[in-house]
């Protein structure tokens, strides 16, 4: 095709993301050379590099920036092998009864974030079915502690990405050839084998897919840690972007926040470089 | 015989044609026509043409009751009020998105605190109703209304709210436990904690007093008082921090005691006033520092398992003999200067919910702000004296928010024992000091 024809055709896709997406990063690279507060917002200052080293040299944002990436670390792997083993579990099952535990099995997604969230967190408080039940029954108080509240951050985490990963694999294992499947079976091969080197392989390049969706949602996890933590910073559980609210809405320094951002984006297209190679990597393998 | 038909056109003929002779009856003499003015109603002039006025605050029962009386306007032709509430912070946020770039703003009537209406006043993002108060005086009986509350919304001689509430935190308690273990009601903080160490072994308590210390807004509110009663302030005269001086850590010394001999991690974490009003009601506590606005579920039988027993106190000193450890809170509503409506008509229909006959009923509901309404909710006396003899208000000086937010940071890890009281008020005063030397303050 000719460059010519390329550029026509891909014109509507470019000018939306040139305005959905180029031209607020550049504003934001703007902004974050400014010294703008609500009060100010009309009336920046220029300060050059200032918001960015300061961000840089911050050890609130490098704290963020571990937990975010403990986060990524945890729950990418986490949510993806159960999502795997649940959508296995649903290819079983025939007949209509599939459709309610499929339904059943994406509530996490149907639900609001951050009214689920809350009511996740009511569980735990002292009048809740899970505070009340391991005072009473265990003979533990729950104790909303860092600990306590990361670990609560990490399953719900999981417990709302998994929907996702489960409705990709169970669409990919529908592409699963049923011959090589039976083929393996008359040889002779377990369960775990015919996962192993038949499915598993199949749906390689899904597994790639929900690593590289889930790695860019969870940098920008936000609604479940706010609603968790009402930010309190007791619990040292500021994620990259509650980071970035607490500058921009809290301390109220919004040209710092958008270098913030900024530098998200940096962060997240270096986190994304090994999964971009790899795919990269398998196309020209493919050819 | 007359056919049937025959005898029916003589009969209609005969109606039409008596009806056409008819005598007319005498008149009746012009009785003046009684307009009966539904004082429940809304009341305000029909625009020319249609108006969506839309409500932007957080709910509790008082202000519910409000909107629901600025709804009834919608029944006005060409009116239609759309009420939104979201909690407390994300209110404050949009208001600040939506106002601070100078364009139309999407709400017309915002309920505001005393330090919000500061916030925004300061930054001129909202309409000064100082006319308007003044043609409407008489009709609406403002003078009824202490001039102290709209001194609290007024910047620079103008008034931008209308005060809609009064509201402090005070002690509530449970009458019953404190006479079963022969407690008198504290009036300090040393008599909280003495009361906590007496409570502590009662095994129906998951522990037996909570300040709102769960978020960094809450112990920001808190520490004002404490800060206050031990005799410092936010600011000095020339606007460098009071805060950290040895007033200041004295008052956050004492919080952190309260923390340490009553809440504990768990009453720590698990404070939101929303819980500690389950809780209370529940039996989980013993007593609590609750806002005066979030009592109402205490006097009702159908929500507490304790209505009966639930009495209330003024606000505890946190230095004996100090001023209460409540600050004075009036909640108003305002206009934003860039309302896409006409002011005079949303400042009448906040009237309509605000008048007196609206505040006789809303009374039943939280602390209204009409002197000559005396009837009031249980405890009323407790928020009164709160008022009259604790912390006072905020200073409404626009450098003081960023001492907030200074605080915001760094007095929640006094208690996690991260920080002592003096190292959190100086990194606060650090962190102040910074912001405002960058916008101007401090030289």
């Amino acid at each position: 095709m000719k460059l010519k024809a390329f550029l026509q055709f891909s014109a509507p896709s470019n000018l939306i993301m040139v305005t959905l997406m180029i031209f607020p990063l550049v504003l934001a690279i703007i902004f974050g050379l400014n010294y703008i507060t609500f009060r100010t917002i009309l009336e920046p200052v220029f300060v050059g590099l200032d918001n960015y080293v300061q961000t840089l040299t911050d050890p609130a944002f490098w704290a963020a920036m571990r937990w975010t990436l403990l986060i990524i670390v945890i729950v990418v792997p986490a949510h993806i092998i159960i999502a795997f083993l649940e959508a296995l579990l649903l290819d079983q099952v025939t007949g209509r009864i599939r459709g309610v535990y499929l339904a059943l099995l994406l509530i996490p997604m149907i639900v609001v974030p951050v009214i689920g969230t809350v009511v996740f967190r009511q569980l735990f408080d002292p009048s809740g079915l899970i505070g009340w039940f391991l005072r009473e029954v265990v003979g533990r108080r729950f104790i909303y502690t860092e600990t306590t509240m990361k670990t609560l951050i990490l399953l719900h985490t999981t417990w709302i990405a998994s929907p996702f990963a489960l409705v990709i694999f169970f669409a990919g294992l529908q592409t699963v050839k049923q011959e090589l499947v039976d083929a393996s079976s008359i040889d002779g091969a377990t369960r775990l084998q015919q996962i192993r080197h038949i499915i598993i392989p199949h749906l390689r390049a899904l597994f790639l897919l929900n690593a590289i969706i889930s790695v860019m949602d969870f940098f920008r996890l936000f609604d479940n840690v706010f609603v968790l933590t009402r930010m309190n910073p007791i619990y040292h559980a500021d994620t990259i972007l509650t980071y970035n609210f607490r500058v921009a809405m809290i301390v109220n320094r919004l040209g710092k926040g958008n270098a913030v951002a900024v530098l998200s984006v940096i962060f997240i297209m270096v986190a994304l470089i090994p999964f971009l190679y790899y795919m990269y990597r398998e196309q020209i393998q493919e050819r | 015989m007359i056919k049937t038909r025959y005898l029916l056109g003589f009969l209609v003929i005969g109606a039409f044609v008596l009806g056409a002779c008819a005598t007319p009856a005498a008149e009746a003499p012009e009785e003046e026509a009684v307009v009966q003015v539904d004082p429940t109603a809304c009341n305000v002039p029909v625009p020319d043409s249609p108006v969506t006025i839309t409500y932007f605050g957080w709910p509790f029962e008082i202000m519910e009751f409000y909107a629901d009386e600025m709804e009834k306007c919608g029944e006005v032709e060409n009116i239609e009020v759309n009420v939104q509430f979201l909690d407390f912070t994300a209110v404050n946020e949009q208001v600040d998105l939506a106002l601070s770039g100078g364009g139309d703003s999407p709400y017309d009537i915002l309920h505001m605190s005393n330090v919000e209406v500061s916030n925004l006043g300061n930054n001129g993002w909202l309409f000064p109703l100082n006319d308007l108060i003044d043609k409407y005086r008489d009709e609406y009986d403002l003078d009824d209304i202490a001039a102290a509350a709209f001194q609290g919304a007024t910047v620079d001689g103008q008034i931008y709210g209308i005060p809609a509430i009064n509201n402090t935190l005070h002690l509530a308690y449970r009458s019953d436990l404190f006479e079963q273990y022969g407690i008198d009601v504290p009036t300090n903080y040393d008599e909280v904690i003495a009361a906590c160490e007496v409570l502590a072994d009662e095994p129906s308590l998951d522990y037996p007093f909570t300040l709102d210390l769960s978020a960094d807004w809450a112990w920001e509110i808190e520490f004002l008082a404490f800060a206050r009663s031990y005799g410092t302030d936010y600011l000095n005269d020339d606007l460098t921090p009071a805060f950290n001086g040895p007033e200041g850590v004295a008052g956050l010394t004492k919080m952190k005691e309260v923390v340490d001999a009553c809440m504990g991690p768990e009453g720590l974490a698990g404070s939101p006033y929303e819980t500690a009003e389950v809780t209370l009601n529940t039996g989980g506590q013993a007593f609590i520092h609750i806002w005066a606005s979030n009592t109402v579920s205490m006097f009702d039988p159908e929500v507490s398992d304790f209505a009966d027993v639930i009495k209330f106190a003024p606000a505890a000193a946190p230095k004996p003999g100090s001023l209460l450890g409540g600050s004075a809170w009036t909640d108003y509503y305002g206009i934003p200067l860039t309302t896409q409506n006409d002011p005079e008509l949303v400042f009448l229909i906040i009237m309509e919910a605000l008048d007196k006959e609206s505040q006789e009923r809303g009374a039943d509901f939280g602390a209204v702000t009409r002197s000559s309404i005396t009837k009031g909710l249980p405890n009323k006396p407790a928020l009164a004296e709160t008022i009259a003899n604790g912390v006072g208000i905020y200073d409404t000086h626009p450098a003081v928010p960023l001492a907030q937010a200074g605080l915001m940071q760094f007095l929640p890890f006094v208690g996690t024992g991260e920080m002592t009281p003096q190292e959190a008020l100086d990194a606060a005063a650090e962190a102040y000091i910074a912001e405002a030397t960058a916008q101007g303050y401090l030289p």
